[in-house]
């Protein structure tokens, strides 16, 4: 790490604390933040003024109701982070094996739902992992064009693969996790139609709630939510 | 002999009883437990701020709804996830509600921002941004009146990137001006505010 690294950084920091440093400037951003514990103090203190920034913000009253159509919405929700690990093996047996094959793990035969569930499970025991996920990828107007497949384990991953209906180019992958934080994953270049990547992830799976799929200008094009209800 | 209880004498029995209401993480602990009741205080907290975020964000009062709505539904999905040492409630609320209108905004963003939408916002930061008497503010008076200190131009970099999410070389094309001074002025303008916080501590 040279002190060039520590300027450009530097000069990195508040855009990346503020959220709008793009694609491989924050990549090159935080894997540089991950040894710099200097660089890290300095980063702490402008995520918490760019937080408090929303502080400053006006206030401003709800439209009458408000507060009970929160409350029914929320009634109505189902919470789902922490489903438990049986429920996800509602997955479509293609696509956890997909995701399995994947990870070079194992293959996991396709059979009765008992066969598949003793194979996941031993699957799982190999591997020290929690639990495979699977969920679609979907344009704003819910054409599915691919799937993210996710492993909670002691190293956590994700692969997304695109299959259709998206232009070829490359996209920028960011995983949303709960409480608010984007983190950028590898890029994926889709030709003819297809393509996928893959990465571990810097935290772990069942923290994550999504992956957005960002053309080069940072729009969102498509989306995958990690906790829609099975 | 006095009562039991009765510490002030005299014959009459004196009840201290303290009312206080329940710390922004109680009612987040409450959230991620279920409790309805947990869940209408939070929400009857923190509706003036996250709807007063989302509206000064994107402008249409229809729309800033649907978007606090949304950013409670998801603070409630996640509120076992919520660390307190990564920052206060307010603050987690209010970027998930940032988060959400950036979404918004980035989608609908195929024409250039109407210069008045950021001038209205901005005016609207100094007219209205009265604290919550339910929540005693910690230092955004401060932070307003370091806001106001800076040169106008840097104020507004600032504000286009912190409250709408607009990157540096957007920040340059609303502003007219190039992207190395886009930059300078974002960086400029968090560094001084950073070092008020500093010298405020």
């Amino acid at each position: 790490m040279s002190a060039g690294d520590h300027e450009r950084f530097r000069e990195l920091a508040p855009e990346l604390a503020l959220g709008i440093a793009d694609g491989e400037e924050r990549a090159w951003a935080l894997e540089h933040l991950a040894d710099c514990r200097e660089c890290r103090v300095r980063f702490e203190r402008l995520a918490t003024l760019a937080d408090e920034l929303l502080l400053v913000a006006p206030t401003a009253e709800p439209p009458a109701g408000f507060e009970a159509r929160v409350g029914e919405a929320i009634g109505t929700s189902s919470r789902s982070p922490g489903r438990p690990w049986w429920r996800r093996l509602a997955l479509p047996a293609a696509a956890l094996a997909a995701a399995v094959c994947a990870a070079g793990a194992v293959w996991l035969a396709l059979g009765d739902d008992r066969e598949l569930a003793d194979s996941y499970r031993e699957t799982l025991a190999v591997a020290n992992g929690e639990y495979f996920d699977a969920a679609p990828v979907e344009l704003p107007g819910g054409e599915r064009v691919g799937y993210v497949y996710g492993y909670q384990g002691r190293a956590s991953w994700v692969l997304a693969v695109i299959y259709d209906g998206l232009p070829d180019g490359r996209y920028r992958l960011e995983l949303v996790t709960g409480d608010g934080r984007r983190m950028p994953l590898r890029s994926i270049e889709v030709a003819d139609g297809r393509g996928s990547t893959g990465a571990v992830t810097p935290v772990g799976y069942e923290e994550l709630t999504g992956v957005r799929v960002l053309d080069r200008a940072g729009r969102e094009v498509a989306e995958s939510d990690l906790h829609d209800p099975d | 002999m006095d009562p039991p209880g009765n510490l002030l004498g005299g014959g009459i029995r004196t009840t201290l009883r303290v009312i206080r209401s329940p710390s922004d993480e109680a009612l987040v602990a409450g959230l991620a437990a279920g409790d309805a009741g947990a869940a209408t205080a939070f929400v009857r907290r923190f509706q003036s701020r996250v709807y007063g975020l989302a509206v000064t964000m994107v402008g249409d009062p229809a729309v800033a709804e649907e978007l606090a709505q949304e950013a409670f539904t998801r603070a409630w999905r996640h509120a076992g996830g919520y660390d307190a040492r990564r920052g206060r409630v307010a603050t987690w609320l209010l970027s998930i509600t940032r988060n959400l209108a950036i979404d918004h905004l980035r989608a609908r963003r195929t024409e250039p921002l109407d210069p008045d939408a950021i001038g209205n916002a901005e005016r609207a930061l100094w007219a209205t941004a009265a604290p919550d008497p339910g929540e005693p503010e910690r230092g955004t008076a401060e932070l307003r009146e370091s806001l106001a200190a800076l040169p106008d131009d840097q104020r507004r970099a600032l504000l286009l990137a912190a409250l709408f999410g607009y990157t540096a070389r957007e920040v340059g094309e609303i502003e007219q001006i190039p992207l190395g001074t886009a930059k300078t002025r974002i960086r400029t303008a968090s560094l001084k505010l950073s070092q008020a916080e500093e010298g405020m501590r």
